[in-house]
C-alpha cells in the first residue's frame, strides 16, 4: 500500500522550511503547514534583526536608554542568557556587530592570531537585563543582539507544539537542513535515519528528536567566537542530536566553538545529547559521540 | 482545460523542406493526444504537410505587403503548398519589394476588390492598418476567401461584431493574427497554469512601454496618413489595438474569459506632435471570479520594457522573458529522497543534515526558465502554416473567431473607456 504523503517548502529566516507529513489528507496538510508557515513567520517578525519587529526596535533603541521587552521576546531572552551563563559564555546573543563588521571587511578571517588578540568590545555581559521593568540595556554603543543561532530551534520547539496539539505523531521538518526535526518514527518503522549531506555513510537514528549540524562555508561564515571577536574556526561539522531543539541548536554552535578539551565539561551541564564531530582532515570520525549527563 | 500538453518542438523556420519535417513530426505529435482539447486549434495541423501535387496548392494573395506584411510573406514563402499568387497595395514600393522577395511576377493590385475577384485566389492573408481590416474581411468573406487577418480585429465594436459574424457565417477558414497560440513558451506556460503551478490566476498585470515617437519618416507629406496611420484615431486606435491586444489575448485566453468591464485614463502627455491617439494607456479590465487585469503602456520610458505577468499563490509566470517564479523554494534533495522512500515503503539514511540553506539568487530569484524554440520563433511560421492546412483541408480554425473577437473588442472597450471617461462594459457576443 502506497503511503500517501503529503509536502510543503516555504521560505523563512533566509533559508527553506520543509515540512512532510506521512499519511495524512491534502487538506490536513494544507491547513497545518497554514498554521506552522503563520507562526514561523511571526517568529521570525519577532527575532530577526533583519524584519521590523520587536527585537529590531530594541536594537535601534537599548543604547540610547533602557528598551521595553514585549513578554514573549523577553521569554526569549531570558533563554538565552540562561544558555549563555551554562554555556560559560559560549553561546552569546550579543556578537551581532562582530557579524556585521566581519561581513563588511572584504578579507573576512579565522586567522590565529585573531583569536589570540582578546577583544571584548561586544558580548552579553554588555547588556543589562531589568526583570522588574522587562526592560534592557547595551552599554556598549553599536552593540547588536542576534537571535540566529537559536531562531531555527525555537521556531522548531513551537513547531514541534502545533503539531502536537494537532494530533500529528508522525512528521518531518527541516529548517534549512541545519535543524531537523523527526517527530515520532519513520513511517516504515523504527526511528527516522537522517544522514549528513556531505559526508557519506553518516547515519543517525532520530526518534522524536531534534537535529542540529553547525559549521561555517567559506565565505558565509557566521559563528563568532565570543572570546576573540573573529570567527569561530571549530570542525568541518558538528552535528547535535537531542530532544529539545533549542538545546540541540544552541550546544552545536556552543561545541563548535569549544576546543574538544572543553567539551566534556560544558556537555555536563545539559540534559542526554548525542554529538557528531566532523572533523576537516576526515570524512566521517563517528567517535567520540558524548553523552551528556543530567543537570 | 485539464488536457496534457505535450512539450512538442514547435520550431517551425527555414526552408520548405524543413517546415514540411517539422510539420510532418508535429502531426504525428498532435494525433492521438489529449493537445486538441486545449488547444483546438492546433486541428489542421494534424494532417501531413501538403507534397507537391497541383491539387495541393493554396493560392494566397496578399494584401498591404508593409512591415507585418512582409514578414508574413518571407514566412509564407517557405510554407509547403502555399502558391502566392497575387500582391495588393496602394503603395508601389511595398508592391516592388514583395515581387522582389517573390522572385518572379505575380499579379499586383492597388484595388483589393479587383485581387478579391480573382476566383484561382483561395486565401488572402490582410496586414493592413487597421481601419481597413473590417471591409477587407468582410469583402474577403463575400467572395468566398479565406482570411488570414492581422490583429486587432477592427477598428470599432461594430466592426467587430460584423466581422466575427461574417467569419462565423462563412464556410471558409478564418485565422487571427495573435502568433502566441502557436508559441512554444506561451503554451508551456499555459500547461503550468493548467498543472496549477501557479494555484489559481488572481492577477494578471501586462506593460509596453517604449522611449520612441512611433513615427515613421515619410518620403512627402501626402503620405503621412499611409506610413503614420497609427497616430491618428480615423484608422488606428493606438496604443491598445497595436500593441495590448496581443496580451489582452492572453489574458482572455489563460482566464478562458472574456472582460466584463474595464476603467482607465490615458492622454497625450509628451508626444505633442500632432498625433490623437494617447501617447500613455493605463486600463484596468475586471474579469470573472474578481480577476483583474492590469495595463499600460508608456511612449516616453522604456526602462521596464514589455511584459505580461501571470500572478497566483504559489507562482509568477513572466511570458515575455519566458520564466517561471516559485513563490516556494524546491526542496532540499535529501527531503525529496525522504519522500520517495516513504512512498516506495523503504528505509535507508537519508543524507540531509548541513549548514543552513540559502537561497541562491540566481536560481531561486532569477526564474526557471520556459522551454523556447531555438531559434525564438515566435509562433507566426507555425501559425500560417496552420492557416495553410485548414484552408487545403477545407476546414476552419477551431476557436480563432473568439480569439479574435475577445481581443479585438477587450482593446475597444480599453478606448472608450479613456476617451469616454468611464466604465465599459462588455458589449456582448458577435452573434447576440
Ligand atoms: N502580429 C504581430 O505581432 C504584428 C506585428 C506588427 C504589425 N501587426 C499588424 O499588422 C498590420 C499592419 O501593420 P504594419 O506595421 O505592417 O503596417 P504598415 O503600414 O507597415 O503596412 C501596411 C501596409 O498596408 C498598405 N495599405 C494601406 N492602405 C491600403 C489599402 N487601402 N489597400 C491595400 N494596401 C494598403 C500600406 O501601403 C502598407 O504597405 C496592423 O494591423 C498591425 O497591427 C501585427
Amino acid at each position: 500500500m502506497p503511503v500517501r504523503v503529503y509536502h510543503h517548502t516555504f521560505f523563512a529566516m533566509n533559508t527553506r522550511f520543509s515540512l512532510v507529513f506521512p499519511e495524512i489528507s491534502g487538506n490536513l496538510g494544507r491547513i497545518l503547514s497554514l498554521e506552522v508557515r503563520r507562526y514561523v513567520d511571526a517568529q521570525e517578525e519577532m527575532t530577526s534583526r533583519f524584519r521590523q519587529g520587536a527585537l529590531a526596535r530594541i536594537n535601534a533603541q537599548a543604547f540610547d536608554g533602557a528598551a521595553r521587552v514585549p513578554n514573549a521576546l523577553w521569554d526569549v531572552l531570558m533563554q538565552c542568557r540562561r544558555h549563555w551563563e551554562q554555556t560559560y559564555g559560549l553561546f552569546d546573543i550579543a556578537l551581532g556587530a562582530y557579524r556585521r563588521r566581519a561581513s563588511d571587511a572584504p578579507a573576512r578571517s579565522s586567522r590565529p592570531t585573531e583569536h589570540a588578540r582578546p577583544n571584548r568590545q561586544y558580548g552579553l555581559d554588555k547588556v543589562v537585563f531589568d526583570e522588574r521593568e522587562q526592560s534592557v540595556r547595551f552599554t556598549a554603543p553599536g552593540l547588536v543582539l542576534d537571535l540566529g543561532g537559536i531562531g531555527k530551534g525555537l521556531a522548531l520547539k513551537g513547531v514541534k507544539a502545533i503539531l502536537e496539539r494537532n494530533g500529528v505523531d508522525q512528521a518531518f521538518v527541516s529548517f534549512g537542513e541545519s535543524s531537523i526535526l523527526a517527530l515520532g518514527e519513520h513511517p516504515n518503522g523504527g526511528p527516522w535515519h537522517i544522514g549528513l549531506a556531505d559526508v557519506p555513510n553518516t547515519d543517525l537514528p532520530l526518534s522524536n528528536e531534534a537535529m542540529s549540524v553547525s559549521g561555517q562555508t567559506p565565505g558565509r561564515e557566521h559563528i563568532v567566537d565570543p572570546r576573540t571577536g573573529a570567527w569561530a574556526n571549530g570542525p568541518r561539522m558538528l552535528a547535535v542530536v537531542g530532544e529539545c531543539p533549542v538545546e540541540a541548536e544552541v550546544l552545536s554552535t556552543a561545541l563548535y566553538i569549544a576546543s574538544p578539551a572543553e567539551r566534556p565539561r560544558l556537555l555536563s551541564r545539559y540534559g542526554k545529547v548525542r554529538v557528531l564531530d566532523v572533523r576537516s582532515d576526515a570524512d566521517f570520525i563517528p567517535t567520540p559521540i558524548y553523552e551528556g549527563s543530567a543537570v | 482545460m485539464t488536457d496534457e500538453i505535450p512539450d512538442i518542438d514547435l520550431a517551425v523556420h527555414g526552408r520548405t523542406e524543413h517546415r514540411r519535417e517539422v510539420l510532418k513530426k508535429l502531426a504525428g505529435g498532435i494525433a492521438g493526444s489529449a493537445l486538441l482539447g486545449t488547444l483546438p486549434w492546433f486541428a489542421p495541423l494534424q494532417a501531413a504537410p501538403a507534397g507537391g501535387a497541383p491539387s495541393d496548392r493554396v493560392r494566397v494573395g496578399i494584401i498591404g505587403p508593409g512591415s507585418r506584411g512582409q514578414f508574413l510573406l518571407e514566412h509564407l514563402l517557405h510554407t509547403p503548398a502555399v502558391e502566392i499568387a497575387a500582391l495588393c497595395d496602394v503603395y508601389q514600393p511595398h508592391l516592388d519589394d514583395g515581387q522582389r522577395a517573390i522572385g518572379k511576377p505575380v499579379a499586383q493590385y492597388k484595388d483589393y476588390r479587383r485581387l478579391l475577384e480573382d476566383t484561382s485566389i483561395d486565401a488572402v492573408v490582410i496586414a493592413t492598418p487597421l481601419y481597413l481590416h473590417a471591409p477587407m474581411c468582410l469583402a474577403a468573406f463575400d467572395a468566398g476567401k479565406s482570411v488570414y487577418c492581422e490583429k486587432s480585429l477592427a477598428l470599432t465594436i461594430d466592426d467587430c461584431k460584423a466581422v466575427a459574424r461574417a467569419a462565423a457565417n462563412s464556410t471558409k477558414t478564418f485565422q487571427i493574427g495573435h502568433q502566441r497560440l502557436f508559441h512554444r513558451s506561451t503554451l508551456y506556460a499555459l500547461k503550468q497554469v493548467m498543472a496549477g503551478d501557479l494555484g489559481p490566476i488572481t492577477q494578471i498585470r501586462a506593460y509596453w512601454h517604449r522611449n520612441t515617437a512611433w513615427r515613421r519618416p515619410v518620403p512627402s507629406a501626402d503620405l503621412e496618413a499611409l506610413f503614420n496611420w497609427r497616430l491618428y484615431r480615423k484608422y488606428s486606435a493606438g496604443l491598445m489595438t497595436e500593441l495590448a491586444s496581443h496580451h489582452l489575448h492572453v489574458a482572455n485566453w489563460f482566464l478562458d474569459a472574456h472582460p466584463l468591464a474595464c476603467v482607465g485614463y490615458g492622454s497625450i502627455n509628451y508626444w505633442k506632435d500632432g498625433r490623437d491617439v494617447f501617447d500613455n494607456v493605463n486600463v484596468i479590465y475586471k474579469y470573472p471570479k474578481g480577476v483583474s487585469f492590469v495595463y499600460d503602456s508608456l511612449s516616453s520610458n522604456r526602462f521596464y520594457g514589455l511584459e505580461v505577468q501571470l500572478l497566483g499563490p504559489k507562482g509568477t509566470l513572466e511570458l515575455e522573458t519566458a520564466k517561471y517564479y516559485s513563490e516556494n523554494p524546491p526542496p532540499a534533495p535529501g527531503i525529496v529522497q525522504l519522500i520517495n522512500q516513504i512512498e516506495k515503503g523503504t528505509l535507508e539514511a537519508v543524507p540531509i543534515g548541513g549548514p543552513s540553506w540559502v537561497p541562491d539568487l540566481k536560481k531561486d530569484t532569477k526564474g526557471t526558465p520556459l522551454p523556447e524554440d531555438p531559434d525564438r520563433d515566435d509562433g507566426t511560421g507555425l501559425s500560417l502554416a496552420a492557416f495553410v492546412n485548414a484552408v487545403r483541408l477545407g476546414r476552419r480554425a477551431p476557436y480563432m473567431i473568439d480569439h479574435a473577437y475577445r481581443s479585438g473588442v477587450a482593446a475597444l472597450m480599453g478606448v472608450m473607456a479613456m476617451e469616454e471617461q468611464r466604465e465599459v462594459q462588455w458589449p456582448g457576443n458577435y452573434s447576440a
